[in-house]
């Protein structure tokens, strides 16, 4: 009897158990949320599931902000932003293979973008525009390059800030402290930059608490890092355009792709942190650093000077107010090259028609296209972009004579404009809008004002500087923060240059890609090698290796390519 | 026994046989039942994703359907064994990396099993045993954040202490140079793995019958000689399966690991044959090409897994398969 109790239960023991396992096996297969989209109407609610990258501003919906909240109750959309913290890229073409991907899609660049049409997943717009007409009028310039991305010429996709009157510059941050050492004199070249910085190290090689400074860091364990800024400073003249991060740069002069590996501006940026680091000056950690630990570094002080990432520059400065930091303070300044100084080129600032990188479509999965082609209209219009830039008349702006003025709430935002951004859905400065997808540009409006209020002159640094930075830039004899590009830049049009590129898929493609992968496979040795004569032995044994490539068809294909796109666009 | 005696008795043999197996089966229905997900789950994730290989054979563009490529043969084989310059230093940082870390993870945990089986105050010995075994349970990302804490160059704790003793004038720059990358793996999978390759040998010292130490110290065998003729014996047959399993994943890596811990300055010795795959098939969107080499590395795998057993069986008779 006991031994038939036993077995019974060892009988219901291993069925539950198997029930179990089976369980767990689905449990942990539904585990994740699912970006592709599972986006419905409830209540009359449209809600879409939106693919954005992982950020401390995205509320989980954007009815949980004010201009969200005017959208649901406008046209009854809901945005659900699911946060991604990996590869955008990666994952952009990842949920195109598993078709897998959401009703608005995001894709950064062209070969993604074209991925997407070829597939055939992209909606065409063109049967919309019709009843699009502020879309229509607000991006006729940029329209046209938009359809190149499509072989039959159709629009399929919209970009995101564009068109822009705003500077978008991104030179060098240093500590204010050094400049009111150096009894406000301003460096430019590199020659320059180095012996300042040579100077500041001796100064003050450990910060208050006692952390070794270094001269220069940047983020360089990013995507962006090695590949994209360490070689940069060839924008600094006015000769070439920065494009992508790719194997090609474009002669602004001769309207003509160049080989990026063997432009003797780059060789020169990679001098340029050779010598940095055989004078003790480079942070050697900077090769493992990501974004977020540049910051971290910067708001402790320890960094003289952060190459590139002028962006961070708010954070930095917050964190360096709160740990009592506040006179080390960076600020942006201008850096030029020695050899460009001494040509006279001015400072190229691009004025783009195309941003490839912030590209947007809906896909065949969009149930209601006509519903979010809505919101896109009204996004474009300059309502609706004084609402997503300025915020609501009466709460964040008054209107006097005409003009709108900003309130102290708006006026705030311009030093806390991330915090700002979550709670309001208004994007006061030039980071990516949380309002996901939706047309974001920075152009005036009919009153003559910019859509977004912080970016008028008079209230630009009042909002978005502080104190100290405003005292940096007074004593440095600027008129504004940007003042120095403004008098010494010039206006460069990408025009098409953004808009062309190889299929990845194809053999030159392929070759292209592998251009990309030896040169960023050589940088760190280059900036690594202990003498000049070391640097030029690694420079050279590095072009013999892309040598065996065949690059230049790479670059000859992209001028062919160039040279069909109509001249008007060009 | 006549002819068609012998043939009724096949015939009734046959019958028998199948009836016998049924009733094998039904007897162990319960136990098959609660094998059926991991089979399953074996079967879908493991088995049902080679027709993914198809791709390697195909122009497949991303946004196609899985079949919708032009066939175009062994192009993406040819392309990795005879254009591409990669192999050479791939194969070397992925046997280098691998191959010790298999002898020397092997060897570690055996020769502590043996010490921790030692010991006279088991608690203590079970204390050990217990710290060993947290590190499996870190991952790798944790890993980095630990090793960087560590041994940053300028803010790293250890190369901080160090340079402020004086013994060395600047920090070693472990995770950005590429001289220190397979030391690095090579002790981090070791200081990962050893908890767990060890109780794998301490469940089989515990296996070992007690009458033999019984035997050998009426013998008078001293602590060495016992573990020189008893213990290191019968843990032989444990450690041989281990080297053959793992010889099985030598050219295999974990690729969280080193995901993070790659960077510009140590790929000549840090990147694998796992993250080449993932570069280009992922990175690139170059899907057929990165398949191929997924299915060479397969291939190289089970080849090398079938020779070391056949050699391991040949040597001590023990075998997987």
């Amino acid at each position: 009897m006991k031994h038939k109790v036993n077995d019974t239960l060892g009988r219901v023991l291993a069925c539950a158990l198997t029930v179990v396992l089976a369980a767990s096996l689905s449990a942990c297969s539904k585990g994740e949320a699912d970006p592709g989209g599972d986006s419905g109407t409830d209540d009359g609610v449209y809600t879409v599931q939106v693919l954005v990258p992982a950020g401390a501003a995205y509320p989980t919906k954007s009815s949980e902000t004010e201009v969200g909240k005017y959208i649901l109750d406008t046209f009854g959309v809901d945005f659900e932003y699911i946060q991604y913290a990996g590869d955008m890229r990666e994952k952009q073409s990842l949920m195109l293979a598993s078709n897998d991907y959401g009703e608005m899609q995001q894709m950064q660049r062209q070969d993604i973008v074209k991925s997407y049409i070829n597939a055939g997943k992209l909606i065409e717009l063109d049967p919309y525009l019709e009843d699009m007409p502020e879309f229509t009028a607000r991006f006729v310039k940029n329209i046209p390059y938009w359809r190149l991305n499509s072989d039959d010429g159709k629009l399929y996709n919209w970009e995101l800030e564009i068109p822009s009157e705003s500077l978008d510059i991104c030179d060098l941050l240093v500590r204010s402290d050094l400049l009111e050492e150096a009894n406000w004199e301003l460096p430019l070249t590199t020659d320059e930059w180095i012996d300042f910085l040579r100077e500041a190290k001796e100064n003050h090689p450990t910060t208050e608490s006692g952390q070794a400074t270094v001269g220069m860091t940047m983020p360089g364990a990013e995507s962006y890092g090695v590949q994209g800024i360490l070689p940069i400073l060839y924008e600094k003249g006015d000769t070439y355009l920065p494009i992508s991060n790719d194997s090609y740069t474009f002669n602004v002069k001769t309207r003509k792709f160049e080989d990026y590996f063997k432009n003797p501006e780059v060789k020169e940026s990679f001098q340029f942190f050779n010598r940095l680091y055989r004078e003790g000056l480079l942070d050697e950690e900077c090769f493992t650093d990501t974004n977020d630990r540049t910051i971290e570094k910067a708001q402790q002080g320890v960094p003289l000077s952060i190459w590139y990432v002028s962006f961070d520059s708010a954070q930095i400065n917050e964190g360096l107010v709160s740990n009592g930091l506040s006179d080390l303070q960076y600020v942006q300044v201008p850096i030029q090259s020695t050899s460009q100084v001494a040509a006279g080129q001015k400072r190229m600032l691009r004025e783009e028609v195309s941003r490839p990188y912030a590209s947007w479509g809906l896909t065949d999965k969009c149930k209601q296209p006509e519903k979010l082609l809505e919101i896109i209209e009204w996004a474009s219009s300059d309502e609706g972009q004084i609402m997503m830039r300025s915020g609501f008349e009466g709460e964040h702006y008054t209107v006097e004579d005409g003009k709108r003025v900003p309130t102290d709430a708006l006026l705030k935002a311009g030093t806390d404009s991330v915090a700002f951004m979550k709670e309001t859905g208004v994007c006061v400065s030039s980071t990516a809008s949380i309002l996901a997808g939706l047309p974001i540009f920075q152009t005036r409006a009919a009153d003559g004002q910019f859509h977004g209020l912080l970016y008028e002159p008079v209230y630009k640094d009042e909002a978005t500087l502080t104190d100290r930075q405003k005292e940096v830039y007074q004593n440095l004899g600027w008129e504004s923060s940007q003042a120095w590009w403004e008098q010494n830049g010039t206006l460069v049009s990408a025009g098409a240059a953004s808009s062309v590129s190889i299929d990845p898929t194809s053999d030159l493609g392929k070759t292209a890609a592998k251009m990309v992968e030896v040169r960023t496979k050589w940088s760190a040795r280059m900036v690594l090698a202990e003498s000049e004569q070391e640097f030029e032995q690694v420079y050279s044994d590095a072009m013999a290796e892309y040598d065996k490539l065949d690059h230049q068809s790479v670059i000859d294909e992209l001028n062919r390519l160039y040279s069909e796109i109509p001249e008007e666009l060009r | 026994m006549s002819v068609l005696s012998s043939q009724k008795t096949s015939v009734h043999s046959g019958r028998f046989g199948s009836s016998r197996l049924f009733t094998r089966l039904n007897r162990q229905k319960y136990l098959l039942l609660m094998l059926c997900p991991a089979f399953l789950l074996t079967a879908v994730l493991c088995y049902l994703p080679l027709v993914g290989w198809w791709l390697a054979f195909t122009d497949y563009h991303v946004g196609d359907s899985l079949f919708g490529g032009d066939f175009v043969g062994l192009r993406q084989f040819s392309r990795l064994l005879f254009e591409s310059s990669d192999l050479g230093y791939l194969i070397r940082n992925t046997l280098v990396i691998n191959g010790l870390t298999i002898v020397i993870n092997i060897t570690v945990a055996l020769v502590l099993s043996v010490l921790l089986r030692e010991l006279l105050w088991k608690p203590g010995a079970k204390f050990v045993q217990t710290i060993l075994f947290f590190p499996y349970f870190i991952s790798w990302v944790i890993m980095y954040s630990i090793v960087w804490a560590l041994f940053a160059v300028n803010s790293g704790a250890i190369n901080q202490l160090l340079v402020s003793l004086g013994v060395i004038e600047k920090g070693f720059n472990i995770l950005g140079s590429a001289k220190y990358s397979w030391g690095l793996m090579i002790v981090l999978n070791l200081f990962k793995h050893t908890g767990y390759n060890c109780i794998i040998f301490l469940a089989t010292i515990s296996g070992i019958p007690q009458e033999q130490y019984e035997s050998a110290s009426l013998d008078g065998a001293g602590r060495f000689a016992k573990i020189w003729y008893i213990t290191l014996p019968n843990l032989i047959p444990t450690a041989s399966i281990l080297l053959i399993m793992n010889s099985g994943w030598i050219f295999s890596n974990n690729l969280e690991q080193f995901f993070v811990f790659t960077n510009a300055t140590n790929w000549e010795t840090m990147e694998v044959l796992d993250m080449y795959i993932y570069k280009f098939g992922l990175q690139q969107l170059d899907y057929p090409y990165a398949t191929a080499v997924g299915i060479l590395k397969t291939l190289v795998s089970i080849i090398v897994l079938v020779v070391v057993n056949k050699t391991v069986k040949k040597l001590s008779d023990t075998s997987v398969f």
